[in-house]
């Protein structure tokens, strides 16, 4: 009897440490939270903050496209990099469940869908006088901003398991607001670039701690293919 | 025929049963395939208890090790065959009902 109820405490223990669900969430959870989407998105702002600071030095429209075009995918190309070389070796090779799969795809399509979306609304606004459009206030204006933002990164948040973007989306919604209804550009020199730069500054701040941390609390593994040891064996048998 | 009051056998499928192949295959199991260095952080697996137990279980058809290389670099990805999903489910559905039936 007293030998039943120890193996049944001992397999509810082992049983309790086997939930397959938690199992595949924190497996999940650890390839998408190395910090370096948070470095990503304090990069794009950071980008903002340099387009804004061209703006205020009178660049022409095709420099601030162009300066902010080649930034984003340098910087993508260096996250790239970073997640090959610092990160892939730490966590390994996995192929997710089929069902997760098809929630990426569904992300990627509805990241498509909001592109095309903001594409749009920047053609709009651009031939809106030949048009005969009426733009909205500059309320309206951010509200609308605000909603290309956080609905893209909203649904990154869900569909990534990764709550943290929100605080992202809020502080870019944020800027916008500075921007486009308190007018800060107009009313501080490289007021507009300050305000991104803050937000990069704190996006950054966050994803390079958590990076860092990651890089020391999950050490490299040692490969080391040698004949398995005597307790080992053990083990197997 | 077995009379109600003698104690009702059911075979537990000890490949799986040892803890630590039970871990593996828990892992294997909601993944499509993996690489040992996933199976060694998500387990703290060393590589040569890693290979045992996966011997063990490609032994026993449950695994199936695929290598191949990625550039210069061997890469071994491993993934839980359909006899090997079968043998999990059946093995919980076993445990569940074992550790059910047994008294508080």
């Amino acid at each position: 009897m007293q030998s039943t109820l120890h193996g049944k405490v001992l397999w509810r223990m082992t049983l309790d440490s086997i939930r397959l669900r938690d199992i595949e969430r924190k497996s999940w959870r650890t390839y998408q939270q190395d910090g370096l989407t948070d470095v990503q998105f304090g990069g794009l702002m950071l980008a903002a903050a340099m387009v804004a600071v061209l703006d205020q030095l009178g660049a022409p429209p095709w420099a601030r496209i162009v300066t902010l075009t080649v930034l984003a995918f340098l910087e993508v190309a260096a996250i790239v990099w970073m997640r090959r070389r610092y990160v892939a070796p730490r966590l390994g090779t996995v192929k997710f469940a089929p069902w997760r799969v098809r929630r990426t795809r569904a992300m990627r399509i509805m990241l498509a869908a909001c592109v095309l979306a903001t594409a749009s609304l920047v053609v709009l606004t651009s031939l809106s006088k030949g048009l005969g459009i009426a733009l909205p206030g500059d309320v309206g204006a951010w509200l609308i901003v605000s909603a290309v933002i956080l609905v893209p990164v909203g649904g990154l948040a869900l569909f990534l398991d990764y709550p943290r973007l929100l605080l992202h989306g809020g502080l870019f919604v944020v800027v916008e607001f500075l921007h486009i209804v308190a007018k800060l550009p107009s009313r501080f020199p490289f007021g507009g670039a300050i305000a991104y730069g803050t937000a990069a500054c704190v996006s950054l701040a966050v994803g390079i701690g958590v990076y860092v941390r990651f890089l020391r609390v999950v050490p490299r593994p040692v490969l080391a293919p040698s004949e398995p040891c005597e307790e080992d064996a053990r083990a197997a048998r | 025929m077995p009379r109600d009051s003698e104690p009702r056998r059911v075979e537990i499928d000890r490949v799986i049963h040892e803890p630590a192949r039970l871990l593996l295959v828990a892992h294997l199991y909601v993944v499509e395939s993996a690489d040992y260095v996933f199976l060694m952080q998500n387990t703290d697996f060393t590589w040569g208890n890693l290979s045992s137990h996966l011997s063990k279980l490609e032994e026993a058809g449950y695994v199936e090790i695929v290598k191949d290389f990625v550039g210069r670099k061997p890469h071994t990805m491993v993934k839980l065959t359909a006899a090997g999903r079968r043998a999990f489910d059946t093995y919980r559905r076993q445990m569940k009902g074992l550790l059910a039936d047994l008294p508080e």
